[in-house]
């Protein structure tokens, strides 16, 4: 294929989407390990046999794979959930959050919802106390190549992204915006709110959802929480999922009626 | 004198070669109906009609080299399936009359089956008339034989604008035009990085709200140009063969159906492939060479920015895809599939990791918006 790395990187990138974003999630996950060995080792064992034992389970049934996407939402749990959560309830959160917001609709990728925001609004939700948090900042800087890595392959709409920063922007207003949040924010925005998946698949819809996300972030966040309320980023995130078929089902709607005028 | 005469040295490589068989396919004629008008062991001269529609037997398949009939293959019905002949001698252009219109002239010297409507991708109606005809030289191979034939194209674009009301475009890859426009004659150098005819027709004059466009390759434009200002009736074209790693590998000059067994060897493709030049061929790939057909269930479709560069702007891809895949006609024809056909997809099933064909996917939904008309 002729082109340079980035586009050759660009047109893999479609079949190449599982490899990327586990990749992607590499760096920190290793840190994590490498911080708290003793406490991440159950943990991990428990999200990724529950993740696989789902999508093994309706494998089997559909008599079709692959099964290897659900790990990027298991690592994602296991890099956000909270610490005091035990294994059992991140292996049953993330194991709902599979089943209904991807296995019923035929598989990761044919549902309309982040799963990884699913699963930590299920554990806060059922397990009120446990709400998602935001991992150590090294930890942040060492997620933040692989969110570059997966914008550059276009895995992660930077419409999205961009929209999401200029709508905390707006909600916050410029002169409350605290510059250490960046990287937390990115790091939402980015493996959360532009799940390839998750996110509206038209330009002005990314836009849209981008926007409704960054706002709603800002909105739902609690007051006395200092730094980024790492709850209301997931509900934002799951919010704005669950608007994103309509959104493109606007945006295209309109199309339409603008073509109608314009051609009679 | 024409390139094709055999000694000639042109500018672009060897003569003719002469094929071991040539195989007129009946499957270049999308959407007609053809029966053969010849019976084996005839002999033949290029120019002879050996295929014509049933419903308009003014279209017609005609032979393309000197020699005899080895076969004539028929399905139900009496329909031809393919002409095989046996060549006599080197494939070239031979002196002919090239009287009447237009329309005529294609029709009687079995051009006008290269056209291709847009929508549907069908051979046109010879009493339509189009609202634009787009000339595509966007194959390196039809741009040599259009650097080496510059009259001859001026020729046959202006026979074009007889066929039209509309402008007759020539789209090519950038770069000094190939040749001055002029009246109705337009050139469209735009030489954006993925290219095909689908972008130059949905940016130029698209069909997707009505209409029908006319498609024809430069190498066809030539051929008639040919026949207009020199008397020459020629049935050979350029064609590129590409090696497995995606490098061309041979430029060669053969006659239309010509068989490309012993190309195919020297540019070492992986496996040996029986096949013949088809109608509108201008670069042979292995990368595009059909499989076997895959009974595998879809994956989903990764909403990529590579995808949806693999289609025209302002056709909304990844809904299309979807409408695609379900088989939603309606759907896909809102999102502007009227301005495809099916080797507008290639790409898009090269880079999706769904697994979908959707050039097989794109016909289906066509062959149902056409009979719902």
């Amino acid at each position: 294929m002729r082109g340079g790395p980035v586009m050759r990187l660009r047109r893999r990138a479609a079949r190449d989407a599982v490899a990327l974003r586990l990749i992607a999630l590499a760096p920190p996950m290793a840190l994590l390990f490498l911080q708290a060995p003793g406490a991440v080792w159950p943990r991990a064992l428990a999200v990724v046999t529950a993740a696989l034992a789902c999508a093994f389970v309706f494998a089997e049934i559909r008599g079709r794979g692959p099964i290897l996407e659900v790990l990027v939402p298991a690592l994602l749990v296991m890099l956000f959930a909270p610490p005091e959560a035990a294994s059992w309830q991140l292996a049953l959160a993330l194991s709902l959050a599979i089943v209904l917001g991807a296995l019923v609709f035929g598989g990761a990728g044919f549902g309309f919802l982040s799963i990884a925001a699913l699963a930590l609004v299920l554990l806060a939700f059922s397990f009120p106390p446990l709400a998602p948090v935001m991992p150590s900042q090294s930890v942040i800087w060492f997620a933040l190549p692989g969110g570059l890595l997966l914008m550059l392959a276009g895995l992660a709409p930077w419409r999205v992204v961009l929209a999401g920063a200029v709508g905390v922007v707006l909600a916050t207003g410029p002169s409350e915006l605290d510059p250490a949040l960046a990287a937390p924010f990115a790091i939402l925005l980015i493996h959360f709110a532009a799940d390839p998946f998750g996110a509206p698949v038209t330009g002005p819809g990314q836009w849209l959802s981008g926007l409704m996300v960054g706002g709603l972030i800002v909105l739902l966040g609690a007051p006395e929480t200092r730094g980024l309320d790492m709850s209301a980023g997931v509900f934002a995130v799951l919010l704005a999922g669950l608007f994103a078929p309509l959104v493109d089902a606007g945006v295209i709607a309109i199309a339409d009626w603008r073509d109608g005028l314009r051609h009679g | 004198m024409s390139c094709l005469e055999p000694d000639r040295q042109d500018p672009f490589g060897t003569p003719a070669r002469t094929p071991r068989m040539v195989r007129l396919e009946a499957s270049d004629l999308p959407g007609l109906r053809p029966v053969a008008c010849i019976e084996e062991g005839a002999e033949v001269v290029p120019g002879t009609p050996v295929m014509h529609d049933r419903a308009r037997p003014e279209i017609r398949v005609v032979a393309t080299v000197a020699g005899r009939v080895e076969r004539v293959e028929t399905g139900l019905g009496r329909r031809a399936v393919r002409v095989v002949i046996r060549p006599e001698g080197r494939a070239m252009a031979v002196p002919a009359t090239a009287a009447g219109d237009t329309r005529d002239v294609m029709l009687a010297h079995g051009i006008w089956p290269d056209l291709r409507t847009r929508p549907f991708g069908r051979v046109p109606d010879p009493e339509a008339r189009p609202k634009a005809i787009l000339v595509n030289a966007l194959d390196g191979a039809g741009v040599a034989a259009a650097q080496g034939a510059p009259r001859a194209l001026g020729h046959g674009l202006r026979a074009l604008c007889d066929l039209t009301e509309g402008p007759v475009i020539l789209c090519q890859h950038g770069g000094v035009a190939l040749i001055p426009a002029e009246g109705r004659i337009e050139i469209d150098t735009a030489a954006p990085r993925h290219d095909g005819m689908a972008f130059r027709l949905r940016r130029r004059c698209s069909v997707a709200h009505g209409g029908e466009v006319w498609i024809l390759d430069v190498q066809s434009a030539i051929a008639l140009g040919r026949l207009r200002g020199e008397g020459l009736f020629d049935t050979t074209r350029l064609v590129e063969i590409v090696a497995a790693s995606g490098e061309v590998v041979g430029l060669h000059r053969m006659a239309l159906g010509a068989d490309l067994a012993d190309a195919i060897e020297e540019a070492g493709w992986p496996r040996p492939v029986s096949r013949s030049l088809r109608r509108n061929e201008s670069r042979i790939d292995p990368r595009h060479e059909p499989g076997p057909p895959s009974e595998q269930v879809l994956g989903p479709i990764v909403p990529v920015p590579a995808l949806t560069a693999t289609l025209p702007m302002r056709l909304r891809a990844i809904p299309l895809l979807r409408a695609l895949q379900i088989g939603d006609a309606e759907a896909a024809r809102r999102h502007g599939c009227l301005d495809l056909v099916e080797e507008d997809m290639r790409a898009a099933s090269a880079i999706c990791a769904s697994g979908a064909n959707y050039g097989a996917l794109l016909r289906r939904v066509l062959d149902e918006l056409e009979a719902g008309g």
